[in-house]
């Protein structure tokens, strides 16, 4: 009796092992997509891509389980991440505070060159990460610039532009 | 540069792994792997120090349909981060040494 209750033990207990590791890659896709969901929207896809591929690399080389692991550790992460991102520097507080004129360059579309902020510092390589039909003015006033000037969001005559900031400098001082 | 980024253990270890090889592009988990970090605590930090402008990273230039996989973000310092990283390795050294003076003494 004993003998036949351990063995039934045994196929069960086996039986929800299997099932358990089957939904480790659903649960952790749905753990990449909450921790995406806690970052500002300008920066979910980077992530969302960054960590997929850090996926695809894990999925060659480590097992389910590592990979549940691996996202538990990332969402559990995300809201610092999340403050991380969304810490703005005193810069573009002073920018916010006093909204300065914007000169873009005269591209069409802007995927490189710099932005000037008159009287206040230099943007450094912006990277458009979506770009509408019609480009802005020439020169515009920024509406909103935050995400610890990573973000700056422009409203151009088809609507709004969102640049992403990959450097920030003063003008006045060396980058080497 | 302004006021640096907010230095703790972990972003030292990240830091120390990345000033080994100042030029070398890494990825996360790399970063992770020879820092001895947690995946989950690499990001913010690597967001921390980009912010701060200590770090840059990019797309791996790759065709992802020949690799069979998605492109990869890389990170590496940029010129102010292996100054300033050097700058904060240094403090903390000289501060633990005067720390474990004054224990010995």
């Amino acid at each position: 009796m004993t003998m036949i209750v351990t063995v039934l033990l045994g196929a069960i207990g086996s039986i929800v092992a299997a099932e358990l590791l089957d939904v480790c890659p659903w649960l952790t896709q749905k753990l990449l997509r909450r921790a995406a969901n806690r970052l500002p929207a300008t920066h979910r896809e980077r992530y969302v891509d960054e960590w997929q591929a850090e996926l695809d690399y894990m999925n060659t080389r480590a097992g389910k389980l590592f990979r549940l692991l691996w996202a538990i550790g990332v969402c559990a992460s995300s809201s610092s991440l999340a403050r991380e991102i969304a810490d703005v520097p005193q810069i573009n507080r002073q920018t916010r505070a006093a909204p300065v004129r914007l000169n873009f360059p005269r591209q069409p579309v802007f995927y490189g060159g710099s932005v000037r902020l008159d009287g206040v510092n230099d943007l450094d390589i912006p990277t458009v990460i979506r770009d509408l039909d019609d480009p802005p003015q020439a020169s515009s006033t920024p509406d909103f610039l935050g995400d610890r000037g990573y973000d700056m969001r422009v409203r151009g005559p088809s609507g709004v532009f969102v640049f992403q900031m990959k450097h920030h400098h003063r003008t006045n001082e060396s980058d080497e | 540069m302004g006021e640096g980024p907010r230095m703790t253990l972990q972003t030292h270890a990240v830091l120390s792994t990345l000033l080994r090889e100042p030029r070398t592009e890494k990825y996360g988990l790399e970063i992770a792997r020879e820092s001895r970090l947690s995946t989950g605590t690499i990001y913010p930090i690597l967001a921390r120090l980009e912010a701060a402008g200590w770090l840059e990273s990019g797309w791996e230039d790759i065709d992802e349909s020949a690799e069979g996989r998605r492109k990869r973000r890389y990170y590496r310092l940029t010129g102010v981060g292996v100054r300033e990283a050097r700058r904060a390795a240094e403090t903390t050294r000289r501060m633990i040494s005067l720390d474990l003076a004054g224990v010995i003494s």
